[in-house]
């Protein structure tokens, strides 16, 4: 080998060179350096580590920001268990509801103790399904097809297969009112029967789900609310009386009993059944309430639904559907499984 | 304006309180050498050329955040990173290499063509056999042999214990001697060791 790997060539870089290198690092640097200028003194003079992690720590924040804004605007997708149990629950409820897209089913509105998922199918229609399992259980089930014409396309939760359970605690689940405000209306409000008024926060997709305020709850329980649909200029457009819920336990599979405590104004008794046409008290069963309100029902009849009705059979609350206790229980392990 | 006559370390704290002169005169004081070991590293004057101006201008984007015992080790670590990481480094700083002048560059060059040529093929033939080391050994040996630097620079500059760059040097110079591409010639490595115990 001819060279010597220890002596290698050193060559100079002529001085004109070293020259033009020298005033471009200094143009280069001072460039950096007016750059530099327009950032905030306080953060130069951080170290780069510390920098960097500011840096970094302002990235994540805008993009948890924007995952925000885009689960606002876009809505919470549901995880995959409870897209096939809404879907699954949809095609039991209302048989002629096909083609839903469960992979569509998003979260589109919240309360405190409640939560309302929503699922399009192909035609850009809906089901809904309402779960609250943190007092009771709250379910409701309903899809647009199944429900009577309102202008607009709204729909207001009483029309829908609901069910309030006092479960195994005795606790019973709090009031809760959904529905869906018509294209052009954009804000809704709750009048309750002692006139306090409470604003409803509108969710995805003109979807609202109102709880009334802990004070409010005793009231909702026991008498009617409206609630009022307005447009841009504040004007009510429509308004909507719905009938407070009643929760009620059942026991059984087959239901051998059904139990609770009425506190609606004017209530006479319990009605259960499968129709609420001019025939209902001839059809129907009755099940008296006692002093208290109470009333307990043993081995009742194989109905559809189930209501409070006053001394002349009219309904005094939400029509809720039965539910035997594997059912109601099915639903409640399924409903405590969910984010 | 040129500064002579100053301490580095002196310098480099002026440079950090944003005196560009200061940088300035850093520049004029260890361009040749970092120049050298770009070159040595590349056998591409052009390349080497670019390669010094990035290491400055990295130097510079880390001036506020580092304050080294000794700049000229440290320097040679930011070059070392950087020959590296060529590819990375000179796309982060393009456009800063768009803008040398390129008309000068020309006029330097053509009255040393040959030299330079000559230079760039003698060294490729070093680093044809150089490079047939593991990459940590080629680092301690160019910065310790080529470029003079005790095994503490050599450690400071490469962020090791000199006792590592020690080793790395032995095994360097164990591997090219045995395979007859360099001569047996103790005297560089003595060299480096002694001026590190001084």
């Amino acid at each position: 080998m001819s060279f010597d790997a220890f002596n290698p060539p050193d060559p100079q870089l002529p001085a004109s060179r070293l020259a033009v290198r020298r005033a471009h690092l200094l143009k280069e640097i001072r460039r950096e350096d007016e750059r530099g200028a327009r950032v905030p003194g306080w953060f130069m003079a951080q170290s780069r580590p510390r920098r960097i992690a500011l840096v970094v720590a302002v990235t994540l924040g805008l993009c948890a920001g924007i995952a925000v804004a885009a689960v606002k605007l876009l809505g919470e997708p549901a995880p995959k268990a409870i897209q096939s149990d809404l879907h699954a629950a949809a095609s039991a409820t209302f048989v002629p509801q096909t083609g839903l897209q469960s992979q569509t089913a998003r979260v589109v509105a919240e309360t405190r103790d409640a939560t309302l998922y929503g699922v399009n199918d192909k035609r850009g229609d809906y089901c809904i399904e309402l779960v609250g399992a943190s007092r009771g259980l709250i379910w409701a089930m309903s899809c647009n097809v199944a429900q009577p014409s309102v202008p607009g396309g709204g729909m207001a939760g009483n029309e829908v297969a609901t069910t309030y359970v006092v479960t195994d605690s005795g606790v019973e689940p709090p009031v809760v009112q959904f529905g869906r405000l018509p294209k052009g209306l954009v804000a809704a409000r709750a009048v309750l029967a002692d006139g306090t008024t409470e604003p409803i926060t509108v969710g995805l997709n003109r979807f609202y789900l109102y709880q009334p305020s802990d004070k409010e709850q005793p009231v909702a329980r026991r008498a009617p609310m409206t609630i009022e649909w307005l447009n841009h200029a504040g004007h009510v457009i429509w308004s909507w009386y719905l009938q407070p819920p009643q929760p009620l336990r059942f026991e059984g599979t087959p239901l051998r009993r059904i139990s609770g405590r009425v506190f609606i104004d004017g209530a006479k008794r319990v009605m259960m059944g499968n129709s609420l046409g001019p025939s209902a008290s001839k059809k129907n069963a009755f099940r008296p309430l006692g002093a208290d309100g109470r009333f307990t029902w043993l081995f009742p009849p194989k109905v559809a639904f189930i209501t409070v009705v006053d001394s002349h059979n009219q309904p005094l609350s939400m029509i809720e559907s039965t539910l035997n206790e594997k059912d109601w229980r099915s639903f409640l392990a399924h409903a405590r499984k969910r984010p | 304006m040129v500064m002579t006559a100053a301490d580095p370390e002196q310098l480099w704290e002026r440079a950090r309180q944003g005196d560009d002169d200061a940088f300035g005169a850093l520049f004029d004081l260890y361009s040749p050498a970092i120049y050298g070991y770009c070159f040595r590293r590349t056998a591409d004057q052009a390349l080497a050329e670019d390669l010094m101006s990035v290491v400055f201008l990295e130097a510079w984007r880390r001036h506020r955040d580092v304050s080294p015992e000794r700049v000229l080790p440290w320097l040679y670590g930011v070059a070392t990173n950087v020959l590296r990481n060529q590819w990375r480094s000179t796309r982060r700083y393009r456009d800063a290499l768009r803008r040398v002048p390129v008309a000068d560059r020309e006029n330097d060059f053509v009255d040393d063509l040959a030299e330079r040529l000559d230079a760039e093929r003698r060294m490729r033939e070093i680093l044809a056999t150089v490079r047939t080391l593991p990459e940590p050994e080629q680092e301690v040996l160019a910065l310790c042999i080529w470029q003079g630097l005790t095994s503490g620079e050599v450690a400071q500059a490469l962020g090791v214990s000199e006792g590592t760059v020690r080793s790395r040097l032995h095994r360097a110079r164990a591997h090219l001697t045995g395979s007859g591409a360099a001569p047996v010639d103790p005297v560089p490595i003595a060299a480096c060791e002694r001026k590190d115990s001084e």
